[in-house]
């Protein structure tokens, strides 16, 4: 926020530095015309030369700060320089108003007041604290033309026919001088200072109200786009499921009513009878995937109790499960799991979804003596399991789709036309809800490595995946 | 009598299909999806085409439909499209502002007779 804060800022401090180089133009015309006047009007009693070159100085110094000001230090400068910029100025113009006036008459010279005129521009553009010390600057610079001039260290220039001779060496005229000054000086710094800080602090709020408002309204631009991704993403969702329910469904019926219409010739009724009921098996494990698809799309709840299992004894058991179909296939499997690990931070069941799921598609999509490779092992404060088989392998391109829900390769579909397709969001959904991850790597024709990584230490569990985005 | 291609993915609709047309004495022909589909037209030249929105992708059939309007001799070939999307909710998902190559219009699961009779009309319409 400060960051951003700064531009308008230092835009602000730019303009200032070159407003009082504009301004000053005008003042050196008028303390030419001064100089004229009083010269005319007194008859030629001041040290022309000397005030000619004060004025001089005065429009060198003036051109070089224009240069800075427009040319060296532009509104994208760091906001030091600027400040140094515009003390630079006015303390310029402190020193060239004590000279001026020295060369003038002193303490004659009514002009003092002007001081507190610099303090006052001085205090209004900077800080508090910067207009303090053009206070103090402006009352030690006249007090100390006063103290000097009395005191002969100064040569001292009446203003003849303007006031008494002798005066700048009164002690109370010059305590009765130097009190006003000083007086008047910190006055207005104090009272200008705080007034234009207020207004400053004013100014800062608003511009901050309106970058955060700036900020909400990108914020809530993004969030409304994710929500219409959700949304879509919802919709696909919903017209494949329809699509996914509906078509077992009325391929059973269209059977039934064949066989009912008498359209089914009877050598081939036995056939077509087993190739409904085989729809009818598709249909449940669809619905029993889809309950457990729905059942990760659930909020945990926050006092729900962490749960852990034993990742190890839940792998084998479901090893055991697959015996017979990995003894069918003549595969050959390999475990390599770590001994003694710590209890994995998830529930028995959403354990055993994980190894079915990875090691039914194992067992699917890898050929008659092929072989499957399951590993489990701490990696850190990480748990760290992952199925390897020497299968059919995946394409890069649908690395990225295979989790979506019912996502299924055609070479997946040639193999196996039997799968809902929901295997491996499940997994997928069910290692995100827990802070994991998922991996994959495949090579077409050589195998796929499908993989997980749980956090150990149990973490706070996010809200689930959207569907379709699993 | 006719010669009919089947395009869907899913078997079993071109299973209970094909039996409904057989026993009507057609031949029938069968592809898993669009662009297999457009092959066969090619292959085969059918007289009927009966094609599934929903295959590969969602509306592949939509897309196939539309490739064979553009080509001069296919799209002499009527189509009949089913689906298994019968939801009027369903309904804005369809191009409803641009020409849909197809004959007809049909809803999975089919009645043996309501799809004979519907294969029917389309082929005399030709002939």
């Amino acid at each position: 926020m400060s960051e951003l804060l700064h531009i308008p800022v230092n835009r602000e401090l730019s303009e200032r530095a070159r407003w009082l180089v504009s301004l000053r133009w005008i003042v050196l015309a008028l303390a030419a015309a001064m100089i004229l006047a009083a010269n005319w009007w007194l008859g030629n009693i001041l040290p022309a030369k000397a005030l000619w070159a004060t004025v001089a100085a005065m429009a060198v110094y003036n051109g070089i700060f224009w240069v800075v000001a427009h040319r060296l230090i532009g509104p994208g400068a760091p906001y030091q320089l600027h400040e140094i910029l515009l003390h630079a100025q006015i303390l310029a113009d402190l020193v060239a108003l004590t000279v001026l006036l020295h060369y003038s008459g002193g303490l004659e010279n009514p002009f003092s007041t002007y001081y507190v005129l610099l303090v006052a521009v001085g205090s209004v553009l900077m800080t508090k604290r910067a207009s303090l010390l053009y206070a103090a600057v402006a009352s030690i610079l006249w007090v100390g033309l006063l103290v000097a001039e009395a005191t002969g260290f100064l040569p001292h220039y009446n203003l003849v026919g303007f006031r008494l001779p002798m005066r700048y060496r009164e002690v109370g005229h010059i305590l009765a001088e130097s009190f006003v000054l000083v007086t008047a000086n910190f006055g207005v710094s104090f009272l200008s200072a705080d007034v234009s800080e207020r207004l400053r602090e004013g100014e800062r709020q608003l511009y901050e109200a309106n970058v955060s408002c700036e900020l909400r309204s990108e914020e809530l631009a993004r969030l409304n786009e994710r929500l219409r991704e959700l949304d879509n993403s919802r919709s696909d969702f919903i017209r494949l499921v329809t699509h996914e329910l509906r078509a077992p469904v009325a391929a059973i019926q269209s059977y039934l009513r064949l066989i009912l219409d008498g359209y089914v010739p009877p050598e081939r009724l036995q056939e077509i009878v087993s190739k409904a009921e085989q729809r009818a098996r598709d249909q449940l494990d669809l619905i029993s995937d889809l309950l457990d698809f729905a059942h990760l799309q659930d909020v945990p709840s926050a006092q729900a109790k962490p749960e852990f299992t034993d990742a190890a004894k839940v792998l084998s058991d479901v090893l055991d499960m697959f015996q017979a179909r990995i003894e069918d296939k003549k595969l050959n499997v390999h475990t390599r799991v770590e001994e003694g690990l710590p209890q994995a931070p998830l529930s028995t069941e959403h354990m055993k979804q994980i190894w079915i799921n990875l090691i039914s598609n194992a067992i699917k999509y890898t050929p008659e003596g092929g072989s499957i490779t399951v590993e489990l092992r701490r990696e850190g404060d990480h748990l760290y399991g992952a199925v390897s088989d020497t299968g059919i392998g995946i394409h890069p391109e649908e690395m990225e789709r295979i989790f979506e829900a019912f996502y299924r390769t055609e070479e997946a579909k040639a193999i196996a036309r039997h799968g809902t397709g929901l295997g491996l969001s499940i997994f997928k959904g069910i290692v995100e809800r827990y802070g994991g991850k998922v991996g994959l790597e495949s090579t077409v024709g050589k195998g796929s490595t499908f993989s997980f990584t749980l956090p150990l230490a149990p973490q706070g569990v996010p809200v689930s995946t959207a569907p379709g985005a699993g | 009598m006719a010669k009919i291609l089947i395009v869907d993915d899913d078997p079993d609709f071109v299973e209970t299909t094909r039996l409904v047309l057989e026993s009507a004495g057609h031949t029938v022909v069968s592809a898993a999806d669009g662009d297999e589909g457009l092959r066969m037209v090619a292959q085969e030249k059918p007289d009927l085409v009966i094609l599934d929105i929903i295959m590969k992708t969602v509306l592949d059939g939509l897309h196939m439909s539309r490739q064979m309007a553009e080509d001069p001799e296919k799209r002499q070939i009527p189509i009949l499209m089913v689906t298994s999307i019968a939801n009027t909710d369903y309904a804005a998902l369809f191009p409803t502002d641009e020409y849909i190559h197809i004959n007809g219009f049909i809803s999975k699961p089919i009645s043996p007779q309501d799809l004979l009779a519907r294969t029917e009309a389309l082929l005399d319409r030709r002939a």
